[in-house]
């Protein structure tokens, strides 16, 4: 029974160790076609054909749902269902993540579904920003109505600009869509998937494009600038220099205010997409100057007007911003132990990119981020596990008006660090490394010391015997019967025969495990020993080296051992003289203590 | 049967279910397999010994197990630092 803990708790670890075996089952990583990273020459065909199967039938069914959603938002958006249009979105992005895991998990970072994934990241950015601007444009509907009931004509002439910039917006995403829609239906064709859902999106985006043309039309014509008779129809001029400008081109903006008091500067404030860009001091004779810096800003057409004290409006003025191509070059990654270096440049033409995001990618997944300096150049350390990695950067372009671009696929073999040699010198390099090390190496060696050393809970010591000054010593043959009393049976030798004729103290020469028993007990209380149970014969012996009785009590344990292990029947005489010897040691020391 | 017998047949049982799990799994990793052994031979080992007497084939079945946790301390450490330098 005092072994049922243990076994239980063996159990439980057993059980543990099979449920953690178990759990990894599902993941096999000795080999798979996938996860082999042999030679270049290893290939299993039919394995290869089983997993290409099983991606296709993976894969599609993400495909047909990202072919059919846009049909559905852009349908609810031209509704104005804008409750049902945010779902259709959440969806979309939902089943778009799902893509890309799925592209990211099964390694098939490469050829047309890739391009597919792209087309389809750009469509969802599209169609967001297209779901924005209908609730505004939407508001802007609502707000007309309250403006011009209440013929507040600043009001209006600041809903009609927005409403400009909305459109042309508007115009330039039903662009990009357009763009996508090649990749898109290419894709589905190929896979012999259902396209009309998104030729049905095609044209409802391009019908929400002539309304809001439409409407801001009218509002256009219906649009008065406040101006009196007689006067100029803008009292606060525009012109753009540049119409058509690129990454890192200023497109510089002019203009002249009439109204304002002569030789004193005003402030004007210049907006580009409605949105307002600053607010700059006219010089004493009316005119201003602003020198935009084409960085951040999307491709297509972008408006620009000013205002000024909130209440005279210039003319609308546009300007557009065109797309460049980027190039982006990475040099031969320098490989070490565990990582590698890599260095490249980003270049839009002869301009250099600067501040751009550039990811990188070890066999098709994410592995890094950096950006570029100010020349256009990045260097980045990244940390990969050893074998054979593809890598490549790439430029996604999210924020620039500039085409992403990635760099050639370099093959690199990453070496596996050495056991004795980088490795371990890094971990003395850093001591919080080698203070785990030799923490842990310490704690390690204490436990297996403890191990080693420690005592098994056994059956409890008896209490040892001592007796205070004054009080009578006890009878070492009282002790004795106690001993005999609490169950020390005699375990070998022959039983004491009556008649024999023995000394004092002695029941019978056969009776020596009882013997060995007092004499021990009146030994260990003669030198005040804690644990007399414990002594063998031979420690016996020896605790009493400084004793008196020692050659007594040494012959005695020399008989007694011979007498009870040597297996050999031992005579008559000596046993007497075993008996002896332990009688003359206990009354010597019965003596002493008296 | 022995107990000493009893205490090879079990451990060898034990190694064998391990390696056996493991080439089901297709995990064959050898710190955890040096670790299922240590539990395996540690708990084998305290349920064969007595608490009076170690026989003498146990003894240095001790010294081999005290020998185990040094070594399962430095696998330890080693997976501490992999994490860290991650």
């Amino acid at each position: 029974m005092r072994r049922l803990p243990a076994v239980l708790v063996s159990a439980l670890l057993v059980i543990g160790c099979l449920v953690l075996i178990g759990m990894q089952a599902a993941s096999p990583l000795l080999y798979s076609p996938r996860s082999d990273p042999g030679v270049p020459d290893h290939v299993n065909p039919a394995a290869q054909d089983m997993v290409t199967g099983d991606r296709a039938a993976q894969v599609l069914p993400l495909i047909s749902d990202l072919l059919n959603t846009p049909g559905s938002l852009v349908l609810n958006i031209k509704g104005s269902d804008f409750e049902y249009a945010a779902r259709d979105l959440q969806e979309y992005r939902q089943i778009s993540r799902q893509l890309d895991s799925l592209v990211i998990n099964l390694d098939m970072t490469e050829g047309e579904l890739n391009e597919f994934r792209k087309a389809n990241q750009q469509n969802l950015a599209i169609l967001t920003e297209l779901f924005n601007g209908t609730g505004r444009w939407d508001e802007l509907q609502t707000l007309e109505i309250r403006y011009r009931d209440s013929g507040d004509s600043q009001m209006l002439t600041s809903i009609t600009y927005e409403g400009e910039a909305l459109r042309r917006r508007i115009q330039d995403l039903y662009r990009d869509y357009l763009d996508q829609d090649q990749v898109m239906r290419e894709t589905g064709e190929k896979f012999g998937l259902d396209t009309s859902s998104y030729d049905r999106s095609i044209s409802d985006f391009r019908e929400i494009v002539s309304r809001i043309d439409e409407n801001q039309d009218e509002r256009m014509v219906t649009f008065t600038p406040a101006a009196t008779p007689g006067e100029r129809l803008y009292q606060l001029t525009l012109t753009v220099e540049r119409e058509r400008v690129s990454y890192m081109d200023t497109a510089v903006i002019r203009g002249l205010l009439f109204v304002h008091e002569k030789g004193k500067p005003d402030e004007v404030d210049l907006f580009i997409d409605s949105r307002r860009v600053r607010s700059i001091s006219t010089n004493p004779d009316g005119s201003f100057s602003y020198s935009h810096l084409v960085e951040h800003d999307h491709e297509g057409t972008h408006t620009v007007f000013a205002v000024y004290s909130g209440s005279v409006f210039s003319e609308i003025r546009t300007f557009f911003v065109e797309r460049e191509d980027t190039y982006l070059d990475l040099e031969p990654p320098v490989p070490g132990e565990g990582r590698v270096e890599l260095k490249g440049t980003l270049m839009a033409g002869s301009t250099p990119v600067r501040s751009a995001p550039i990811e990188i990618l070890a066999d098709g997944k994410r592995a890094g981020t950096t950006y570029t300096g100010e020349d256009g150049k990045f260097s980045i350390g990244l940390k990969l596990s050893s074998g054979n990695r593809k890598v490549k950067v790439i430029f996604s372009a999210d924020t620039f008006p500039l085409a992403p671009s990635e760099s050639a696929v370099y093959e690199v073999l990453i070496p596996t660090p050495g056991p004795g040699t980088g490795n371990e010198e890094s971990f003395l390099a850093s001591p919080l490394h080698a203070a785990i090390l030799a923490a842990s190496v310490c704690a390690s060696c204490v436990i297996a010391f403890f191990y080693l050393h420690r005592r098994r809970p056994g059956p409890k010591a008896p209490a040892p015997v001592f007796h205070l000054p004054g009080e009578p010593v006890p009878d070492p043959n009282e002790a004795m019967q106690e001993v005999l009393a609490e169950g020390a049976t005699p375990a070998g030798g022959d039983l004491a025969r009556p008649g024999d004729e023995r000394p004092p103290g002695v029941d019978a020469p056969g009776d020596l495990p009882s013997l060995f028993s007092a004499l021990r007990l009146a030994v260990s209380r003669h030198l005040a020993f804690l644990h007399p149970l414990s002594l063998t014969p031979r420690e016996l012996c020896r605790i009493s080296r400084d004793l008196a009785v020692q050659e007594a009590v040494c012959r005695f344990t020399n008989g007694y051992e011979q007498a009870r292990y040597s297996g050999a029947k031992v005579p008559e005489d000596e046993l007497d003289v075993i008996a002896i010897a332990a009688s003359s040691a206990m009354n010597s020391l019965e003596g002493a203590d008296h | 049967m022995m107990k000493k017998h009893l205490a090879i047949s079990a451990l060898a049982g034990w190694v064998l279910l391990v390696i056996g799990f493991m080439v089901l799994a297709r995990t064959l990793d050898l710190e955890i397999f040096f670790v299922l052994w240590l539990i395996g031979i540690l708990i084998i080992v305290e349920l064969v010994s007595d608490h009076a007497a170690t026989p003498r084939y146990l003894r240095s079945q001790r010294l081999v197990i005290a020998s185990g946790v040094i070594l399962f301390g430095v696998i330890v450490a080693r997976k501490i630092l992999e994490i860290l330098s991650k």
